[in-house]
Order: structure tokens, then C-alpha cells, then sequence
């Protein structure tokens, strides 16, 4: 199981992200050099596909992905931007001494960062504000700041795979614990912060907050989340980028009494979400939220239907210790 | 404090005398001669054997090393593993026991500080150094870091506060210790019997009742929670491939509850060692297999009190540390010993003999009844949880939940889902997702809170879907009640859903 998911799942993710990420950064020196029209379109295309490609790397955040100060998640996919700081940073930028990535404002960095930079203004616009050199350096800085945190991630994999593939079992710290706890994670992060914050579900916001959705300026909102649910249910029943079947949570599942009505129950959930999903008009997130609330709202209520399924059930029937290294049972 | 030498106590006559010197109270009673039936002596006769028998004083030595390393691990190692800063300082929130509300935490540096000292006091409890206040302040310390949250709760953080609480009352520092080398106070070779009885009987009442816990329809008949468990470990090397067998479960459950009922009475039959083996093979297993840290450790050696005490003399005989030590408080004592034997019994002063004797007629009587008050609850223990925790149930059920607040603004009618991580850590939400009482207490925090933060009249609701033994998840509590109108107390908790199966 643990060989599948590291080889055919984790990897591979890793893999098409840091190679979408290259992309990126060839597009973005090619915009710097000529700031036109046709750098700039072909820019903003990497950036959708190494956005695109991230959904599939952020319930990951454990081995190689995790530091003392966060996770990668929180490093290049922090959303939503900060912009007054942001700009500060780039007028800053030309300042001696001065390193914009040297605090942990991550809300003026990684993907959404770049996606405000090329997106917050209209194609002239942005060629326009991209004559100015700290705007350039800004851009740069941190493509490549999202460029080298994957290739650490990357890197440190291949090392990794083995560490993680013997460390078998269940308990708190083994390898099937990280994964499903991150699964978890990145499904909830995905409910919660994507769907639910925007909409204004949290307990205490007094109205909707549409500007807080993730990829608000690209308006790629709705797609992301789609593909971020792609990726929990391929973690959850082992399916590789070409959707083969592999060894997963669901097989280990269907091994135990009650698994394979489990499986087929969560499976029927996740259709449900699938569908509420698609009924989302296309569009920006941002402003179907104030136009046909309701939409977002049903996929919200669905995928909250599902968190018993992955939360109580599954993650009771793995036998799994969902805290991580927080103590001990009896 | 009476001091008597053996060679006046060998005689058996002699034992009653001193018995009655010892233990105080049964005095009159026992010489008189007008006793009707024989039985009544017998049991007596018993109880003054069990209670006031000069017995060995190196089982009770050897526990209180014991105890005190094992301590000392277990602090050092709570340290080590960063859990001072994840279950006392980064907290938002802390579960309260019923009762224990006003128990507050202290900062962070108060909180190492207080650690370090609890490092330090296990030691000196090991080396016997300024014994008494040394166990005095673990009790007190330790008890009160388990009272910060109960999301920690643990039935053997539990049996070590009550260990350490029943150590101040014993003289385990009483031969083999710095406190007779260093500070001359005087060394004994003989205690009442109950002094070590009393160990024996709370280690024993953990494996009882955890094996009376056993005794249900779940886990004899359905296997369960095992049936989960065990499958999970078939990575093992070696023993892995036995845990997919289909009928290894129900082995390992009637096992295991045959172990726990049995266990105290091997332990204290002539084929202890039988038992001790047993108990070795026991905790390597359930240490093997499940995430319960220190618990195996401290029961293996915790064990040994039930040894014979020639088994602990020929083991401290062994090391020559405490050979020295042996010889240094006979050398510093020499004046408190009598011509003879110069073998001497510790006494208690007939004036704290009779609180004492109270007190712990008291302990044994609660630690006998309260596991028991869950009969005074309707519906299903495991899922209602009223009357669970102190009760020794260890290991018995698989239960998970997953559990979503509503606070609603009582101005605009407006309600909004709570992230539970925002106020709780992963530990936290995991044990509160599935016990009624944590979840009213986050209910009357959360209304709290949004109170604060300017909501006119919040009301809190939650859906919480609680699987338990590999049923299908089921809603807990009732989603409809508004959990600000209930209160905590020992009453049933009138506002959970029946669990069905």
C-alpha cells in the first residue's frame, strides 16, 4: 500500500508540479525580458497549470514537505493575498539588506502571490506595471522561491521513499498515520477555507467574504477545488494520474468487517459532492457566492456530509491514531 | 514510634502482642476470649495476618526504586517529547474534570519549571533522599498537571497519583536510602504487612477490574474492539501473519480478559513467578501494539512488590551499590539496636495509626465502589461515557467522532460552523469528538467566546457522529438542542441520542 502511494501517487504529484513549476519560471523570465501580450498570456497559462497541478500535492504535507516552520502547503499556497503589504514589499525590494522572503508573511509570496501580481489588473495594466524593475525582481524572487522549495521536496523524496514505505503499521507516527492525517487535513483545509470562509459559514463572520477565495483574481476558484477533491478521492482508494486502481485505504478498508459497506457508502458521498460541484455555474467563484449562493452552499453541505465517513468511520476502522505524536492511549 | 526487635516478636504469641502495639486499635477486641464462632477468629485472624504481621521491608523498598525510575523516565521523557508546550502551552482551551474547574494552568516557564522539579523529585523518591517531601510534592504535582485537561486522561496517570498520594503514608524510604546514609535517620527491616498489602491491592484492583470491564457481549462475543485492532498490526515481522487468522481476535480476547481476572491471584499464590512471566509477555504485547507509552513499563515493574522478599534481598545483595549502603546504615544505626538479632520492626505512632487507618478504610471502600457507579446510568457505558473514566477500563472500545459546531447569533438568527481546530489541538478534537462532557464544555466555551466577541445570545448545536466498536456512525447527541441550556453535573445527560446498533 505505502509502495503505491509513495511510487504512483506522491511522487508522481511532486514530479508533474515541480515540472509545471519550470514551466513557470521559463514563462516568467520570457514576460520579464519583453513584457507583452503574448508573454504575459503564455505566463498566466503556466501559472493555471502548476496551480492546477498543486491540488494534487497539498494533503501531502509531511516528510520532505514538513519544517519546523510549516508545511510546503503553507509556503506556496497560502491564500488569501495580503496586497498592501505585497506592494510594500516591492517597493522595498530595491532597498539594500532588504529580502522579502526573509519573514513568514506568506500571504505576499508563493502561487497566489504571482497569480496577484499577473492578474490583479488588466492584461495593459500589468505590462505597464511590469516596467518597473522591483515589480520584475519582485516576480522573480518569488517564482523562484516557490521553484526551490519544490526542488527540496522533490529531492528530499527520493531519499525519503524508503523511510517511508518501511515505516508500516498504525500508530501515531507511522506512515499510513501521516498520510491519512494529511488526507483528512487537506480535505477539511479544502471545506473549510476554500468553500466554507468565502461563503461566510464560519461561526462569527456576519456576511460572506467572496474576496477570500482561493485563486480570487484568475477566478479559477471553482476548478481547484474540484481537482483538490480529484486528489482526496485518488488518495482514498489508491488511483494513480492514469486511474489505475493500486492498493489503497479502501482495500485495507474492505479487509475489515463493515469496510466494503464503508467504502461503497463514502463512495456514494463523494458522488454526491461531485455532482453539487458541477452544478456551480463557470464563472468566478467570487461572484457566484453573491449571485446563486445557494450553489456553493449545497456543494459545502455535501462535502460536510462526507467528513463523518472519512472522520469517524474510516479513520476507526483503519485503527489508526488520528492525533500525531500528541500522546499516549490507553 | 515503637521500635521492637524481632528476636522478641518471633515467637507467634508474640505477633498478636505486637500487632496490637502496631496496630492499635484492634487491641481490645481481639484479646478478649468471649468470641461464639471460629470462623469469626479465622477472619480475624486473617485480617491481623494481611495487616499487622511483621513482614519484609525490601518488597516495598524495591517498589519505592522502582516507582521513582520509572518516573523519572516518565517526566524526563514528557519533557523531551515537547508535550509540556502541546498539551499545556499552546492550548487555547482546556477540558476541565467536573469539579476541577478553577484548576488553571501556569505559563510556560512555570509549567518547566515545575516539570524539572518533578524530574528531580523522582529521583530523590528513588534514592530515598528527603523522601517524604520528595514523594509529598510529586503527588501534589503530578496531580495537578493530570487535573489541567482531562483530554489527557489516563487510567494509569490515575493509578500514579493514587500510588504516589498512599507513598506518603508508607515508610518505603525506610532501608536502602540516602536519607539512612546521608541523614542519619534510622533504618528498619520489618513492616506492618498492610504497608505492602496496601501496593498490592491497588495494582491488583487495576488488572480485576480492568478484566470485569472485559465482561460484555462486545468484546467476548463480537470480538470487538480486537477485531479492528489486530489487523492493524499484521506488518509485525515474525508474528505479523497471525493477526489476519479470523479466530486470533477471539483468542486474544478471552485471553486477555482471563489474563486481567486472574492475574492479582497468581501474583499472589506460590506460582508468582508464573505470573510475573505472564505479565511480562502481557505488556510486551499490548506495548507492541497499541500507542500506550509508559503503561507497560511501569506495570512490569511495578509487579515485583508481589515478589517474596527473599527474591528483593537476593536482588539487592546483588548490586554491590546498595550492599554498601546496607552496611552504612547498620554502621549509623548501631545505636538504635538492640543486643540481639538487631532485626527491627517499624511502627506506626498509635496517634496517626487511627486517622490512618480511617483514611484508608475510606480509599479501599471508594476504590472498591466508584468503577461501579456507572450502573446508576441509563444506557450504554461506552457511549454515553457517564461513569467511565476511573474505572479502570482500559483498551476496550474503538471509538471515534467526528463533530461539527452550530453557533447561531440570537439577534439575527444567522448560524455559522465552527472549525473546531481554530480553539482545539488535534488530541483535543479527537477525545472531545466522542465524550459527551467534553463536547457540553466546548458548547459553553464557544458560546462563551462569541459572546465576547460581541454576539447578542448565541446559541450551540452539534451534530456529532460517533462510531463505536465499527458501527456505523451515529449522531450522538440530540442536533436539535441548543447545549447552552444544559449544565454539566453528575446527573444522566438527558439531551444524548440512544446508541442503536
Amino acid at each position: 500500500m505505502l509502495e503505491n502511494y509513495a511510487g504512483k501517487l506522491i511522487i508522481p504529484a511532486y514530479a508533474q508540479f515541480q515540472e509545471k513549476v519550470n514551466a513557470l519560471q521559463t514563462a516568467a523570465d520570457l514576460f520579464i525580458q519583453q513584457p507583452d501580450n503574448p508573454t504575459l498570456q503564455n505566463l498566466k497559462n503556466t501559472w493555471i497549470e502548476a496551480a492546477k497541478a498543486f491540488q494534487f500535492c497539498n494533503s501531502f504535507n509531511f516528510g520532505p514537505a514538513e519544517s519546523i516552520t510549516g508545511n510546503l502547503t503553507m509556503d506556496v499556497a497560502t491564500f488569501p493575498v495580503n496586497e498592501s503589504l505585497t506592494e510594500n514589499y516591492i517597493l522595498q525590494i530595491s532597498d539594500a539588506g532588504f529580502n522579502p522572503l526573509n519573514n513568514f508573511s506568506r500571504d505576499t509570496r508563493g502561487l497566489y502571490g504571482i497569480e496577484y501580481l499577473i492578474y490583479k489588473n488588466d492584461a495593459s495594466q500589468t505590462i505597464s506595471n511590469f516596467a518597473d524593475v522591483n515589480r520584475k525582481n519582485y516576480l522573480s524572487a518569488i517564482i523562484n522561491d516557490v521553484k526551490n522549495r519544490t526542488d527540496k521536496v522533490n529531492a528530499d523524496w527520493l531519499q525519503y521513499k524508503t523511510t517511508f514505505i518501511n515505516a508500516d503499521g498504525t500508530d501515531a507516527g507511522s506512515s499510513s498515520s501521516m498520510l491519512f492525517n494529511q488526507f483528512l487535513i487537506g480535505y477539511e483545509n479544502n471545506k473549510n477555507f476554500k468553500l466554507g470562509l468565502p461563503l461566510g459559514l464560519r461561526a462569527g463572520q456576519t456576511s460572506t467574504a467572496p474576496q477570500k477565495v482561493e485563486a480570487y483574481y484568475s477566478g479559477i476558484s471553482t476548478e481547484l477545488i474540484k481537482l483538490n477533491f480529484e486528489s482526496t478521492i485518488q488518495i482514498y482508494f489508491g488511483n494513480d494520474f492514469e486511474n489505475q486502481e493500486g492498493l489503497g485505504f479502501d482495500d485495507y478498508l474492505k479487509n475489515i468487517e463493515g469496510g466494503e459497506d464503508l467504502v461503497n457508502e463514502t463512495f456514494f458521498q463523494m458522488n454526491n459532492v461531485k455532482d453539487a460541484f458541477n452544478k456551480i455555474p463557470q464563472g468566478n467563484l467570487s461572484d457566484i457566492i453573491l449571485a446563486e449562493f445557494e450553489k456553493p452552499e449545497a456543494a459545502h453541505t455535501e462535502m460536510s456530509k462526507l467528513t463523518r465517513f472519512i472522520k469517524s468511520d474510516m479513520s476507526s476502522l483503519l485503527g489508526i491514531s488520528i492525533t500525531f505524536s500528541s500522546g499516549d492511549g490507553d | 514510634m515503637v521500635i521492637k526487635t524481632m528476636s522478641e516478636i518471633k515467637n507467634s504469641e508474640y505477633i498478636h502482642s505486637i500487632s496490637e502495639l502496631c496496630a492499635g486499635t484492634t487491641a481490645t477486641n481481639s484479646s478478649g476470649t468471649s468470641f461464639k464462632a471460629k470462623s469469626n477468629r479465622r477472619l480475624l485472624s486473617f485480617f491481623s495476618k494481611q495487616i499487622s504481621t511483621p513482614v519484609p521491608i525490601e518488597p516495598l523498598v524495591f517498589f519505592r526504586i522502582m516507582f521513582g525510575l520509572m518516573m523519572l523516565i516518565s517526566t524526563v521523557r514528557f519533557m523531551a517529547l515537547g508535550w509540556i508546550d502541546y498539551q499545556y502551552i499552546d492550548s487555547v482551551f482546556h477540558f476541565k474534570y467536573f469539579g476541577f474547574e478553577w484548576v488553571k494552568v501556569m505559563g510556560r516557564t512555570g509549567m518547566y519549571v515545575l516539570y524539572s522539579m518533578m524530574v528531580a523529585a523522582s529521583l530523590l523518591i528513588m534514592l530515598g533522599f528527603f523522601y517524604r517531601i520528595a514523594i509529598i510534592f510529586f503527588f501534589l504535582a503530578f496531580t495537578y498537571c493530570e487535573l489541567i485537561d482531562k483530554t489527557y486522561y489516563l487510567n494509569h496517570y490515575y493509578f500514579i497519583s493514587i500510588v504516589s498520594l498512599l507513598m506518603i503514608f508508607l515508610p518505603a524510604e525506610k532501608k536502602y536510602s540516602l536519607d539512612i546514609t546521608w541523614r542519619k535517620i534510622s533504618s528498619f527491616d520489618f513492616v506492618p504487612a498492610w504497608t505492602i498489602n496496601l501496593i498490592k491491592f491497588q495494582l491488583g484492583i487495576v488488572y480485576f477490574f480492568a478484566g470485569i470491564a472485559k465482561l460484555n457481549h462486545n468484546w467476548l462475543i463480537d470480538a470487538m474492539p480486537l477485531k479492528i485492532w489486530l489487523p492493524a498490526q499484521s506488518h509485525l515481522p515474525l508474528i505479523g501473519w497471525l493477526f489476519e487468522i479470523s479466530w486470533m481476535p477471539y483468542a486474544f480476547s478471552w485471553a486477555g480478559a482471563l489474563f486481567d481476572l486472574s492475574i492479582p491471584f497468581i501474583l499472589l499464590s506460590r506460582f508468582w513467578y508464573l505470573g510475573f512471566i505472564a505479565i511480562i509477555g502481557f505488556h510486551t504485547l499490548t506495548g507492541l501494539f497499541f500507542q500506550i507509552g509508559m503503561f507497560p513499563i511501569i506495570m512490569i515493574c511495578s509487579v515485583p512488590v508481589f515478589f517474596p522478599s527473599k527474591v528483593h534481598k537476593k536482588i539487592f545483595s546483588f548490586f554491590r551499590f546498595s550492599h554498601a549502603l546496607t552496611q552504612n546504615s547498620i554502621n549509623n544505626t548501631l545505636s538504635f539496636k538492640t543486643q540481639t538479632g538487631g532485626q527491627r520492626l517499624y511502627c506506626y505512632s498509635p496517634l496517626l495509626l487511627k486517622p490512618l487507618a480511617l483514611l484508608l478504610v475510606f480509599h479501599l471502600i471508594f476504590q472498591l465502589a466508584f468503577p461501579w457507579r456507572y450502573v446508576l446510568y441509563p444506557g450504554n457505558l461506552y457511549w454515553t461515557e457517564e461513569g467511565y473514566r476511573f474505572g479502570w477500563r482500559v483498551m476496550l472500545m474503538e471509538k471515534a467522532g467526528s463533530a461539527t459546531f452550530y453557533v447561531k447569533d440570537g439577534e439575527n438568527g444567522k448560524e455559522g460552523i465552527v472549525i473546531n481546530s481554530e480553539f482545539l489541538n488535534e488530541h483535543q478534537e479527537k477525545q472531545m469528538s466522542m465524550q459527551p462532557d467534553m463536547i457540553l464544555e466546548f458548547a459553553h466555551f464557544l458560546g462563551k467566546h462569541f459572546r465576547e466577541n460581541g454576539m447578542k445570545d448565541p446559541s450551540v448545536r452539534v451534530e456529532a457522529y460517533v462510531t463505536l466498536n465499527g458501527s456505523r456512525s451515529k449522531l450522538l447527541v440530540n442536533p436539535e438542542v441548543n447545549l447552552l441550556a444544559h449544565h454539566d453535573s453528575m446527573k444522566p445527560k438527558t439531551w444524548l441520542m440512544p446508541f442503536e446498533k
